[in-house]
């Protein structure tokens, strides 16, 4: 999967609660992989990539637009589906 | 060490710069490998949109400002681009 299949997809709950959309893909990065951790979602991730964010950090996202890799259960051309429960933290 | 990076801000349309400190084009897009298996990794870079190179994440070897490569860009035929126009340039005065 192409990470530009992934930015724009719709983020829901396995109930249908909509989280937001997929802004962009947070990874860790090592000095062997860039290993994906999670999906910056919701409509402040759109402000942060275009530079309103955190002033301690101003290339990331805030964590609480973070939605775990490991909270998602599916993620296809049809969008993201997420543990129900699951709020971006 | 590690830290965090948001892929599309961190990489997309980065310069990719091969080991000799050649400009050989831009990342236009990610081969994520892994996304069904819960493990999701960074497998390629996709350099070029006419003619996509791909570039094995074990290729790089460090992420600022550019993408540095480990290798030199005619290994991974990047950059052959440029080459074709080199020689013209090359022909200009003052060049």
């Amino acid at each position: 999967m192409k990470l530009s299949d992934l930015l724009g997809l719709r983020v829901s709950t396995e109930s249908g609660e909509p989280l937001g959309h997929v802004h962009d893909v947070r990874a860790e990065l090592t000095s062997k992989e860039a290993r994906v951790t999670g999906l910056v979602v919701g409509p402040l991730g759109v402000l942060e990539r275009l530079g309103f964010g955190d002033p301690r950090s101003r290339a990331l996202a805030r964590s609480k637009d973070i939605v775990r890799w490991s909270a998602v259960v599916r993620a296809d051309r049809r969008g993201v589906v997420v543990r129900d429960g699951t709020t971006p933290k | 060490m590690s830290r965090p990076i948001d892929l599309a801000l961190g990489l997309l349309d980065h310069q990719v710069v091969d080991c000799e400190g050649r400009r050989c084009g831009k990342v236009d897009d990610l081969e994520l490998a892994g996304v069904r298996d819960g493990r999701p990794v960074v497998a390629e870079l996709l350099v070029g949109r006419r003619r996509t190179v791909h570039v094995p994440w074990d290729a790089v070897a460090k992420v600022d400002s550019a993408v540095h490569l480990k290798v030199r860009a005619a290994e991974l035929r990047l950059g052959r681009g440029d080459d074709r126009v080199r020689p013209w340039f090359a022909r200009l005065p003052l060049s």
